[in-house]
């Protein structure tokens, strides 16, 4: 394995208009890892997948793929990359079997062994026409395109959006069955937290077109804790990231640990929705209501 | 698809320990109560990643753990089996078993509900926690 | 790749193909009935009274109406198939499924412009042989007064012109290539269907009106001739009608030639200085004093008709199509170029 990440970006910006779409955006993600990028609507998650696929042109910076800068107008890139748009485009008039054909016809390599095995798998008919498909299934279809190429790396803009459980499963499933297989480096983008708490050992948390924080998960879980005490109560030497008053008790979470606090704290271990909601609570939140899906957790004791 | 896996897992994802304990966890439960035994072969990481929808790496963090915990062998090109079983019952649990249940009375007699019982548990193993740390 | 635009294009082109041969089977069995209605007549002598000419009416009419719509078919070619070449992938966001395959955008554009554009040309040009056969049987003369069904007579007048020859094909690939070039800049394909029809009318009448005249050398019939001295060379006769591209039969009206109206001109081996021929000879008009004539001879002018004449038919053809299909070209060109600074 080599030190090459898998994504990364230097000082990348996209300006629409007069509108920053992501602006001064250097992370990287590491190879092998599954990343999560997790941020509320308009954050610009939608807008550095399509920077790295090579649909959208940088006003500013420069995004490279395994260490090669990406061209709009080259295929180098192209070949180490299967990219998932959020709108999932496919021709509707094709049946699934022709679309797999378009993947072979228009790419250099191609496994349809791996691609039908998918969709054989999850019985997804091969003869429909796409049009007849449910959103489920027209997923799956768009995920066996990229499947089948073979790549590198996987680019995938909120692939479980909209899915029935069953499907949000099926997805997630089959994606990890490839990245176990072959050491994929996936990268995907999300604003249902808990669905990609187990898969993902990376985040980068984006938020009003910047990136927040990034990191391994467990990093960010160990590097991060929960004060609760009295309102007041003196603090130091700790990054606060929010705060929460209630009449006579606050809650903050905090990155760093404390070195000596009055006895008044009580110290807590948060989960990740919690650290990714503090990270964003401060700016524009985007969909709250669903990264709190899961009922509110009991508070545990550091590790 | 060789079958039926001979180990079915599951995540629980509100116990706040980390999957890759609950896999190893649930490894050696297994081979606690003779599901698993010697020679059997683990599922492979692709199969429990289709079980339970975790991250790869997790699970090899946890076959890595069984691994050096001597509980299992990797054989190249075949995958992991299991190694040896599992004594079914530690030395030290009986005496513990017998204070707790002694404590436990000391509770009952003075006065203390099943919830103020639980709440004075996880105080004690918060503390010991902080007193580890 | 070529699988791929086969398969989605295979209705359309279908389409198409059903059409540019019903017009075909058309034109043959008007073409026939024509020549039947000929044969069957005793109207080869020319004699002022045509009996068949009321029994040819309908032919007549049918041969207005084929003319009429062959000359939609290089407008609806850039409406149907160039509009959205480009414009329908963006609208359905395609685009972002194809460009991150394998292939690099300049690449899908070409083929699939080439593939589908050669398709088109192909069929027209097909067509085209059974116009040309077409055009030869339905101007052929009756009598001198009668005009010829449908064609007013004369392969190159502006409403035949376009779609004979070379040019029928040449008018199809420039539509085509402007319908893809529209929609590629303007990202819609309602907007570029619109701005298709628009831009291919103002071109057709542009070339008829400043290009086409200009093409060949023109033929001028001087109204007001000299007397012809015993060794001055006469001027042709209007009526000399050189060999046709399509049947040894003589067009009416002044040999099948394209009246360009009449006008003014310097008088060959003139000395020409000064204003255009047009400015001066309307000044000898305005003129009271100096009689009219006198004034056009003392500054060498000409007063006449001037001609496209149908010997000069193909040279005019080749050059039209030329200028077209070099205009095609620089518009696929500009459409790579929109293609390619695309960004999401």
């Amino acid at each position: 394995m080599t030190d090459v990440a898998a994504v990364e970006t230097i000082d990348l910006g996209r300006r629409y208009h007069t509108k920053w779409g992501l602006r001064d955006c250097s992370l990287s993600v590491p190879e092998g890892s599954i990343t999560g990028l997790v941020g509320p609507n308009g954050a610009g998650k939608s807008t550095l997948l399509r920077l790295a696929a090579g649909l959208s042109r940088p006003t500013k910076g420069t995004v490279s793929i395994f260490g090669q800068i990406v061209r709009p107008n080259s295929t180098e890139h192209l070949r180490r990359l299967g990219y998932f748009d959020q709108l999932r485009p496919l021709y509707p008039g094709l049946r699934v079997d022709e679309t797999l054909r378009l993947g072979e016809k228009l790419n250099q390599q191609w496994d349809n062994g791996a691609a039908l095995e998918l969709l054989n798998e999850l019985e997804v008919p091969l003869t429909e026409r796409v049009s007849r498909l449910s959103l489920g299934q027209q997923a799956l279809v768009a995920l066996s395109l990229c499947i089948g190429k073979r790549p590198d790396l996987l680019l995938l803009d909120e692939p479980v959006a909209s899915l029935d459980p069953l499907a949000r499963r099926q997805l997630l499933e089959t994606l990890l069955a490839t990245v176990a297989e072959r050491g994929t480096t996936v990268f995907l983008s999300s604003h249902i937290i808990s669905e990609l708490e187990p898969v993902c050992d990376h985040l980068i948390i984006l938020s009003s077109s910047a990136v927040r924080i990034s990191g391994s998960t467990e990093e960010l879980l160990a590097d991060h804790r929960i004060l609760v005490g009295p309102r007041g109560t003196p603090l130091r030497g700790v990054e606060v990231i929010s705060v929460r008053d209630a009449e006579r008790q606050s809650t903050l979470l905090v990155r760093g640990r404390p070195p000596d606090l009055d006895p008044a704290w009580r110290i807590l271990q948060p989960d990740l929705d919690e650290v990714v909601l503090a990270y964003l609570s401060d700016r524009i939140a985007g969909d709250r209501s669903e990264t709190s899906d899961s009922p509110a957790s009991t508070r545990r004791s550091p590790s | 698809m060789s079958g039926e896996p001979t180990l079915q897992f599951r995540l629980d994802r509100k116990s706040g320990v980390p999957a890759y304990r609950q896999v190893v966890d649930q490894v050696r439960q297994a081979l606690r109560l003779g599901i698993l035994r010697p020679g059997d072969q683990l599922p492979t990481v692709r199969d429990v990643v289709k079980q339970i929808a975790i991250n790869p790496n997790t699970v090899h963090r946890a076959y890595r753990d069984l691994e050096a915990q001597g509980l299992t062998e990797g054989r190249p090109g075949s995958g992991t089996y299991i190694r040896r079983s599992l004594s079914k019952v530690p030395q030290e649990q009986p005496q513990l078993q017998r204070q707790l249940e002694r404590w436990m009375r000391a509770a009952r007699a003075a006065g203390l509900g099943d919830e103020a019982i639980a709440a004075l548990v996880a105080e004690a193993a918060e503390t010991s926690k902080k007193e580890e740390l | 790749m070529i699988w791929l635009i086969w398969r989605r294009y295979r209705l359309l082109l279908g389409l198409a193909a059903v059409v540019l041969v019903g017009l075909g089977v058309w034109m043959l069995w008007a073409g026939h009935a024509f020549d039947a209605a000929v044969v069957s007549s005793a109207c080869h002598d020319g004699s002022s009274e045509c009996p068949i000419y009321n029994g040819t009416l309908s032919l007549s009419v049918q041969a207005d109406v084929i003319n009429f719509l062959l000359l939609f078919v290089p407008c609806l070619s850039g409406m149907v198939f160039g509009a959205p070449l480009v414009a329908g992938e963006l609208e359905r966001f395609t685009n972002r499924l194809v460009w991150t395959q394998g292939i690099s955008r300049t690449k899908w554009l070409v083929v699939k412009w080439c593939t589908v554009g050669v398709s088109l040309v192909v069929g027209v040009a097909l067509l085209t042989l059974i116009v040309q056969w077409w055009t030869g049987h339905a101007t052929e003369r009756i009598d001198t007064n009668w005009i010829g069904i449908g064609l007013n007579g004369g392969v190159l007048r502006p409403l035949t012109f376009p779609i004979t020859g070379f040019a029928f094909s040449a008018y199809t690939l420039f539509a085509f290539a402007l319908g893809t070039a529209l929609g590629a800049v303007l990202r819609k394909t309602s907007w570029a269907v619109a701005g298709t029809v628009v831009v291919y009318t103002a071109v057709s009448v542009l070339v008829v009106l400043f290009v086409r005249p200009s093409l060949a050398p023109q033929f001028f019939v001087d109204e007001n001739p000299v007397p012809a001295a015993a060794n001055a060379p006469s001027t042709a006769s209007p009526f000399d009608a050189t060999a046709t591209p399509f049947t040894a039969g003589v067009i009416h009206e002044i040999g099948g030639s394209w009246d360009l109206g009449s006008g003014y001109r310097y008088a060959p081996g003139a000395h020409v200085s000064g204003p255009s021929a047009n400015v001066a000879g309307q000044r000898c008009q305005a003129l009271n004093t100096t009689p009219y004539l006198a004034c056009l001879s003392d500054h060498h002018l000409q007063q006449g008709e001037f001609y496209l004449t149908v010997n000069h038919y193909w040279e005019v053809q080749w050059k039209e199509s030329a200028l077209l299909v070099l205009t095609a070209g620089a518009l696929l060109g500009l459409t790579v170029w929109s293609v390619r600074r695309w960004t999401a």
